[in-house]
């Protein structure tokens, strides 16, 4: 039978049974169109330079270099971290970079298909599909990164190590329901572009990425609350001392943004037609 | 007719804008927080900077049917076929699609100028919903039709625009939709290449599917097209068969550029004396055939300049190759000697042809109050277009000038009649609307090793 589509003014949200049966089929038919655009954009991405993957290892590397330089200079107050600190640092910084890629990812792609979206009909969760296969990538290559470096610093890894998988999915999840989320208002406004570099960064310094999280004062409180503290506590625990606190609580986590995520995938597919009618031709 | 399926069903559809950026962008968030609780933001109504870019737009397209938009930029014809592609929600009206439906928009999109065009063929593809297997199929076919050779491997960047848009063409042309939309795709790429996609777009037409097609070319609307759907502002002003709205699109087109003509004084500036001016000011602001002003001289007054059908009637519009006749009302207080009237008749600027008494001879020897002189033209040599008449008259010596030379008179050949001459092929009516103004009846004849093998009468039977 042909496929009929009736497109009205009526909100889609009072058929949610279409909807969301539209929802499973359009990502289950954007599976291939997502890994090709994550392989169009793997080859684009460092074709055009000299250094190719090494500019996803850069910035970790340089932040955790800062990092290194002022604890060096006793500014910062690490006390026994169980590991030497080079380790602590870069595995905070490669996690965390997990968790802002993953965030910022979703917009990135959306801005860059700009052209794509205002012309051609196809499965838009092959966007977001796209991003995560993108953000994967560019954490296993910085993966790579910790590895050598747990050579070079010959620091032994735990048994526990495979379980490190369940606070890693939980920063992707978190950052790609984040990055999902604000798709609808970021592809209109720019201001939500800029604002989530500002945002990245500040959370790098309100997390335990440089230094481990302060039992006190204000910073102690917003990183007892902030959901990234105990996945990233939990992955060096994992992957260092093979004794973790955080489990339970990155599993939560994780139930969470599978939850919002869902919601967020909801207003997405709600807002492209709003986002490409805004967008011109 | 009836029993082939409507592909394509539009009811009522109307899709508003806004003019204003910041506004628009704050209109979506209320839009997005309506449509997050299930509700209609602002229904049927425009709000802050907004307009109606469609308004109750009603067609069908049936399988096997091609539908042409025409209409000015801005006219609402990308919009639809957007609409039409899912990309954009009505904000009134329904528009019902049956099956596959694929867009040939603006080629290209998508391309990444670092990457192939190997590489982005199956990107390309993929983005229209054909699986990996289905491109490596056809991608000789897709190589093939774009004749690129091998420059299939190197980077986008360094194809010309033309490359791109055959590739991106080359590609859509391999889908096999229930309904196409094509826009403005044939404007770009040599004219071996557009000979291409038209026999392409043919074929796809013959194979039994539903094609929109918005373009700027009326050619290929009348030689393509079923239908055709004339946008203005939004609206429909005209639905029908393709050759009938393209011809009344082109009759309004040239309506406007006369008037817009008049209103800047540019194409008429050549001749433009005030008195010219004044008579276009003071006609257009009746109706595009009202009777000219009179105009006088010391000598003698022109009460009227009226065109004449073949019944006699003054009217402003003529038949193809009908009988005219120019009624000139005067009155002269003075007695005049054989005073000599002449005619030009005038396409914008271009002088076409005169009907002079200074070559045809005197006319009554005595002139004196009022008078009527008659010219008839069996048959008028003129296309469908907007012609002028100028008029002056000489003293019976044809040196001095009793009415100096000005316009005093305006009509349109219209397309009634056109079937007196032999037409060939769908293009030859706009051909003749478009092309040089005077027709001239004409024999062909054909000859090999000195005998006379083939002949063609071409004169209004």
């Amino acid at each position: 039978m042909t496929r009929e589509r009736i497109y009205s003014p009526t909100p889609e949200l009072r058929h949610p049974a279409r909807l969301l049966r539209d929802m499973f089929s359009d990502l289950a038919s954007s599976r291939e169109l997502g890994w090709r655009l994550f392989v169009r954009d793997t080859a684009a991405l460092y074709r055009q330079t000299a250094l190719g993957y090494f500019w996803a290892v850069f910035p970790p590397l340089v932040s955790s270099l800062v990092f290194i330089l002022l604890n060096s200079a006793n500014v910062l107050n690490t006390g026994d971290l169980g590991m030497p600190y080079p380790i602590y640092v870069l595995m905070g910084t490669v996690f965390f970079t997990l968790f802002s890629d993953a965030m910022s990812a979703p917009l990135k792609i959306v801005n860059a298909s700009r052209q794509l979206l205002v012309k051609v009909r196809f499965p838009r969760e092959a966007l977001i599909l796209a991003a995560v296969g993108q953000t994967l990538l560019s954490f296993s290559i910085k993966v790579a990164l910790l590895v050598v470096a747990f050579v070079l610093v010959r620091t032994h890894v735990a048994p526990t190590l495979p379980l490190v998988v369940i606070p890693v999915a939980g920063l992707l999840l978190l950052g790609i329901m984040a990055g999902v989320a604000i798709v609808p208002l970021g592809a209109l406004y720019q201001d939500i572009t800029y604002g989530l570099l500002i945002v990245g960064n500040a959370l790098m310094f309100l997390s335990p990425v440089g230094f481990p999280p302060p039992s006190s004062g204000l910073l102690g409180t917003i990183t007892h609350y902030n959901p990234l503290t105990p996945l990233l506590l939990c992955c060096r625990d994992l992957v260092v001392t093979g004794e973790t606190t955080y489990l339970a609580a990155s599993l939560a986590i994780i139930a969470v943004s599978l939850v919002l995520l869902g919601l967020g995938w909801v207003l997405f597919r709600l807002a492209v037609p709003i986002i490409v009618e805004r967008l011109g031709s | 007719m009836s029993e082939v399926p409507e592909l394509v069903v539009s009811t009522g559809l109307s899709k508003r804008f806004c003019r204003s950026l910041k506004q628009s962008l704050w209109h979506g968030v209320r839009d997005l927080a309506a449509e997050a609780v299930g509700r209609r933001s602002a229904p049927g109504r425009l709000r802050q900077h907004e307009f109606w870019a469609l308004k109750d737009v009603d067609f069908t397209v049936r399988r096997g049917e091609m539908l042409g938009l025409v209409g000015e930029n801005g006219s609402g014809k990308s919009t639809l076929l957007k609409m039409l592609n899912g990309l954009m929600k009505p904000d009134g009206g329904t528009l019902t699609t049956r099956g596959e439906v694929q867009a040939l928009i603006e080629l290209g999109a998508g391309f990444n100028p670092i990457l192939s065009g190997r590489e982005n063929v199956y990107v390309n593809a993929s983005v229209l919903g054909l699986r990996k297997a289905e491109v490596d199929r056809v991608f000789p076919d897709i190589v093939e039709f774009a004749g690129l050779g091998d420059s299939i491997d190197a980077p986008v960047q360094n194809y010309s625009s033309g490359m791109k848009a055959r590739l991106g063409f080359s590609v859509v042309s391999q889908l096999d939709p229930d309904v196409l939309l094509i826009d403005e795709v044939l404007a770009v790429g040599d004219t071996a290449f557009q000979e291409k996609c038209m026999r392409r777009m043919d074929a796809l037409r013959k194979s039994d599917k539903a094609i929109v097609f918005v373009t700027h070319s009326l050619y290929q609307v009348e030689a393509l097209c079923d239908s055709a759907l004339w946008l203005d502002a939004g609206r429909v002003r005209e639905y029908g068969p393709a050759g009938e709205v393209v011809r009344a699109y082109l009759d309004d087109q040239e309506r406007r550029a006369i008037r817009d003509s008049v209103e800047e004084g540019v194409a008429y500036e050549g001749r433009g004396t005030a008195a010219t001016r004044a008579f276009f000011d003071a006609r257009d602001a009746a109706t595009d055939t009202a009777p000219p002003t009179p105009h006088t001289s010391e000598a003698m007054i022109i009460d009227s300049v009226e065109v004449l059908s073949a019944d006699g009637t003054p009217c402003g519009e003529l038949p193809f190759l009908s009988e005219c006749t120019i009624r000139i009302t005067y009155h002269c207080d003075r007695l005049l000697h054989q005073p000599l009237f002449n005619l030009r008749f005038f396409h914008h600027e271009m002088d076409l042809f005169e009907v002079s008494m200074l070559i045809d001879g005197p006319g009554p020897a005595e002139v004196q109050g009022a008078g009527v002189a008659e010219c008839r033209i069996a048959q008028l040599p003129l296309t469908p277009k907007v012609y002028d008449i100028q008029m002056f008259v000489r003293s019976g010596d044809g040196i001095a000038n009793l009415i100096d030379m000005r316009t005093v008179a305006r009509f349109r050949v219209t397309d009634e009649g056109l079937d007196a001459v032999p037409l060939r092929g769908p293009m030859a009516v706009n051909h003749l609307r478009q092309g040089s103004p005077v027709y001239v009846p004409r024999t062909w004849r054909f000859y090999k090793e000195g005998e006379l093998t083939h002949t063609i009468e071409a004169r209004p039977v």
